[in-house]
């Protein structure tokens, strides 16, 4: 456990030695060794991106090449004709404005919510602490195929089911964003965060007469920044990429999150080189979003490698 | 400050005969019984007292036609037996008994029990709230109950409520807006007589396993080799994560196309091997293990970098060591690497036959359940039954069944977990 809160707090983890010693490195068979290596982990990134780069030429053909036997692999020309196609069919914008809105209120209420109660589990000593923790990981067993029909019923019938007096939730941003703002993981991982945090910081700003409040928004949560970024860019990125529960509560296009209303315009059955443009649109932003924090992301899946 | 011993290690004698000396505060009251009379005598008090007197056989109380003899206590004390040697009973007795009556009245305190609160330091890591109560909503107590409130809140309603909903709906014939008919059983005994419903299990029984065959030792092969190498880890990290983070309607769909029977890529390439077009999508051979290539594809970054992260931990004095022992790379990755990513592969492991047992999108944008049911899986098949059928006590059967499936691995999980977070 100081192992893995040490690698959260430092921004570099100290580069491990590996199989070689340095001396061996030198060696020709181990040279050899390693450019073997490297050759078959270029073939094996080759092999994953292969797909996405098939997507982005697919998404400049023109109908005759997309559909010709068998497949020419580079495309005539470079036009952007299939992306404006695309845009013109579905308001892209919109989608994405959407699924920004949602997630951010999800991500934003999910870490307020979870750190509150993962700082009053951890030092605020609330009667309980281990039972309440222990009952909010059980969410964590539930499979969602379970939850999603009452959850629907409820969205339905706001709050409590049908027969009492309720409103109706479905097509509205609150049926996406409520049912993703408790989260059992940031919670515990949050509890882990705050019990190695020194007491004597919240002892000294309770001399100073400073109320739980005020300890917790002015000192507790400046401190958790690092493990806060890699929360918030997970929950967001399951939010942006859900896509079963969405295609239950929304039948308004209003209100598509990105993911959705693609998939609702290539169930319009348009041709292929369309469709891979609209593909294409739907992937930019989390590509980019890889791009920009990926060192946070990879850290975040060091974590689920810890939690599970 | 006064050292404290708790003993001596030398078996001297003088250690024993030092006097023992006595805190100041206890050896100056030790006479005192400690006790603090809060209120003065009432009627009830003199009542006590004129009984006490007539059991210890003093005269009789006053009769009550005249004015009471006045009398003082101690003269009456004087005529009392076990003053003058006949009572069988100790005077500390009789005396300990009436302090014991008089506490449990609760006129008298023990004044040691109210001087303890303040005399005690008050502990750092209390939180001073003199003056409020529990229940007051800005008492300590209070405050951190109303911090861990929105949790407990929205865990209520959006967890465990429809946990138990979803129960009582499986016990019905659910209709949302009329009367929903309560069955028993019945749901959960048509489930087991549907062979569709068999087909999925076997379906989802069938993708973890294959899933778990293929996707298994590539990630830890590649973590190895990630590990070794000492230029462009960044750059491989970042292409084996893109279809991590890309969302799975995109993925699916691109493989769709791949897929495809007559202008998919993937047959074109084969073509010149001499292997006739294959359906991947549509044949029901095929089905199943198109979209466990796609899943593997998809998550193979993903675990390669949760190896990567273990492999980062592994001391570095162990390949040391094993190298003095004369331990060739083979040995090492055997006995050193792998035992080391052991917990890992359990913890992976578990997590691919949950996401593999819940997968939904991939298969619902790919093959809609695929030909034939082939690539039918349990939700689905709850969807279709749900919201397709609108059969939401069956589908919620369905669903339960699925939780008495995955508890095992679910429990395990959560144990792992627990143990993490202690």
């Amino acid at each position: 456990m100081e192992n893995f809160n040490a690698t959260v707090q430092s921004a570099k983890p100290k580069a491990a030695r590996g199989l070689f010693s340095n001396l061996d490195r030198k060696k020709k068979p181990i040279k050899v060794t390693l450019i073997l290596g490297t050759l078959l982990l270029t073939m094996g990134s080759a092999a994953t991106v292969a797909p996405l780069v098939w997507m982005a030429l697919g998404s400049f053909k023109s109908p005759a090449e997309i559909y010709s036997v068998p497949q020419t692999y580079v495309p005539a020309s470079f036009n952007l004709g299939n992306y404006e196609e695309a845009l013109r069919l579905v308001d892209f914008i919109k989608y994405f404005l959407n699924s920004m809105f949602i997630c951010a209120c999800v991500v934003l209420g999910q870490l307020l919510i979870s750190s509150m109660a993962a700082y009053s589990l951890s030092k605020l000593r609330v009667r309980f602490a281990g039972g309440i923790l222990l009952l909010f990981m059980t969410s964590l067993m539930v499979p969602f195929e379970v939850l999603v029909i009452p959850l629907y019923l409820i969205m339905k019938f706001f709050p409590f089911g049908p027969g009492i007096a309720n409103t109706n939730l479905i097509n509205t941003y609150w049926s996406m964003i409520l049912p993703g703002i408790f989260s059992a993981f940031s919670i515990v991982v949050l509890k882990d965060f705050y019990d190695s945090i020194p007491n004597e910081i919240i002892y000294a700003a309770r001399i100073d007469s400073c109320t739980e409040t005020r300890i917790f928004f002015r000192f507790i949560l400046p401190m958790t920044k690092p493990i806060m970024s890699i929360l918030a860019i997970f929950s967001f990125v399951t939010t942006w990429n859900s896509f079963f529960w969405p295609l239950i509560v929304l039948n308004n296009p209003d209100y598509y999150p990105l993911v959705l209303g693609v998939q609702k315009l290539i169930d319009m059955g348009e041709p292929w080189n369309v469709v891979m443009a609209a593909l294409a649109l739907s992937t930019i932003p989390s590509i980019l979003l890889l791009l920009f924090f990926q060192r946070t992301i990879i850290r975040g899946i060091a974590y689920t490698g810890i939690y599970g | 400050m006064k050292e404290y011993k708790p003993f001596s290690i030398y078996d001297d004698d003088e250690e024993k005969k030092k006097p023992v000396d006595i805190p100041r505060e206890l050896s100056e009251n030790s006479s005192d019984l400690d006790l603090e009379i809060e209120d003065v005598p009432t009627q009830e008090d003199e009542k006590t007292r004129e009984e006490l007197m007539r059991q210890f056989g003093g005269p009789p109380p006053a009769a009550p036609s005249g004015p009471p003899p006045v009398k003082k206590s101690s003269e009456a004390m004087e005529s009392v037996p076990f003053l003058q040697g006949q009572s069988t009973e100790s005077v500390e007795d009789r005396a300990k008994e009436l302090i014991r009556k008089r506490q449990d009245s609760g006129k008298v305190r023990d004044r040691r029990k109210v001087a303890s609160i303040f005399d005690k330091p008050i502990e750092p890591d209390k939180a001073i709230s003199a003056g409020k109560a529990f229940w007051h909503p800005l008492s300590y107590r209070a405050q951190a109950f109303w911090f861990l409130f929105p949790a407990l809140a929205f865990f209520a309603l959006f967890y465990l409520y429809p946990m138990v909903q979803g129960f009582q709906i499986s016990l019905t014939h659910f209709s949302p807006l009329g009367k929903s008919v309560p069955v028993g059983w019945e749901n959960y005994q048509r489930a087991f007589q549907d062979s569709l419903f068999w087909q999925t299990v076997v379906n989802a029984a069938a993708f973890t396993l294959l899933s778990l065959a293929l996707g298994f030792w590539p990630p830890i092969v590649l973590a190895i080799l990630l590990n070794e190498i000492s230029y462009g880890k960044g750059l491989f990290k970042f292409l084996y994560l893109l279809p991590f983070v890309i969302p799975a309607v995109p993925a699916a769909n691109l493989w769709k196309w791949i897929f495809d029977e007559g202008f998919g890529v993937l047959n074109s390439v084969l073509q010149p091997l001499g292997i006739s077009p294959i359906g991947w999508l549509t044949d029901p051979r095929w089905a199943l293990i198109s979209i466990v290539l796609m899943f593997v594809w998809k998550n193979t970054g993903w675990f390669m970098l949760i190896y990567f992260a273990s492999l980062q931990n592994l001391p570095e004095e162990q390949y040391e060591a094993a190298e003095i022992d004369g331990a060739g790379v083979m040995k090492k990755i055997f006995n050193v690497t792998l035992p080391h990513l052991v917990p890992v592969m359990w913890i992976l492991s578990i997590i691919q036959v949950l996401t593999t047992f819940q997968i939904f999108t991939e298969v619902f944008v790919m093959t809609k359940g695929g030909p034939m049911h082939a690539t039918e899986v349990i939700g689905t098949y709850i969807y279709k039954t749900a919201f397709g059928a609108m059969d939401l006590g069956y589908a919620s059967a369905m669903a339960m069944l699925m939780f008495a499936v995955l508890f095992i691995f679910t429990m395990a999980r959560f144990l792992q977990l627990k143990q993490v977070s202690r």
